[in-house]
């Protein structure tokens, strides 16, 4: 009877994250249409429009880089930096997004296969172990992608100058490739609990078969 | 497979339907079915206990035992 009660209870919470999922997946696919189209805005405004707005006093950009946070205005830009600046920022979002997307879905098919009542499917198995892929490779791709547009904005507003200009400061260098093993770390344990969910499919298979 | 199931032999002994069976023993006529086609993998005692109980026979009645090289 407890343990009745119990499963009614992980097949609710199961059903309460899956709708909050789906409201993630559909706020990430809404995320993902916006930078598409600003990528396609961005090449596709005349440059001479967007050097009018560059010069303009009213333009003021705000730079996040790893925590520290700047506004830039009145600066001379040329438009071509700009479009492969925020061209390559959509792009390093875009990608980040699609991971999320990615994740997501399986995560939100593991938990449709929760709310069933039957967990230890090959299904789902499948499904953990894509999500184990997943975050492995995001903890690769995104740090490094965001590493990129950062170097980029760095490149653009010449901080390295800066930098080199305080009276002590000297080999100023950008490391392109940073990227925390904590995530892999999770990836790989999530891996393990996929190996850990096809064995309990086979002991389901087993007690299925037994009279 | 070596392990034979004579549920139907059994069965039309005791002059006893499938559903009978089913009924009395407390399991389902499909799940029944699947153990009289030989598909299911294993038997629970409890499960042949109350198959022997229900038809009134000893499990050796039920399984049988045929050597597969001697069979060849």
């Amino acid at each position: 009877m407890e343990n009745k009660r119990d499963l009614k209870g992980f097949k609710n919470t199961a059903h309460v994250i899956s709708v909050i999922l789906k409201v993630i997946l559909i706020a990430s696919v809404v995320a993902l249409v916006g930078c598409i189209v600003g990528l396609l805005a961005i090449n596709f405004i005349p440059k001479s429009m967007l050097q009018e707005i560059l010069l303009s006093d009213a333009m003021v950009t705000s730079i996040n880089l790893s925590g520290l946070s700047f506004e830039v205005s009145g600066v001379s830009l040329v438009a071509s930096d700009i479009i492969k600046m925020f061209s390559t920022s959509l792009i390093g979002f875009a990608v980040v997004i699609l991971f999320l997307i990615l994740s997501l879905k399986q995560l939100i098919k593991i938990m449709t296969i929760v709310k069933n009542g039957t967990p230890f499917t090959m299904e789902c198995a499948k499904s953990i172990r894509l999500l184990g892929i997943l975050v492995i490779v995001s903890s690769i791709v995104v740090p490094a992608v965001s590493s990129f547009v950062e170097f980029l904005e760095i490149r653009m507003f010449n901080l390295e100058s800066i930098l080199l200009s305080t009276p002590g400061i000297s080999n100023v260098t950008y490391n392109l490739f940073s990227f925390d093993g904590v995530p892999i770390l999770i990836g790989f344990i999530i891996l393990i609990l996929s190996g850990v969910f096809q064995y309990g499919c086979y002991l389901q298979d087993e007690y299925d078969s037994t009279l | 497979m070596s392990i034979i199931i004579r549920l139907d032999r059994v069965l039309a002994d005791r002059k006893m339907q499938l559903g009978e069976l089913a009924d009395e023993v407390g399991v389902t006529i499909v799940n029944l079915s699947n153990l009289k086609t030989g598909k299911v993998k294993a038997i629970r005692f409890s499960t042949l206990e109350a198959i022997c109980k229900a038809l009134k026979c000893q499990p050796g009645d039920i399984l049988e035992y045929i050597d597969d090289e001697e069979e060849d």
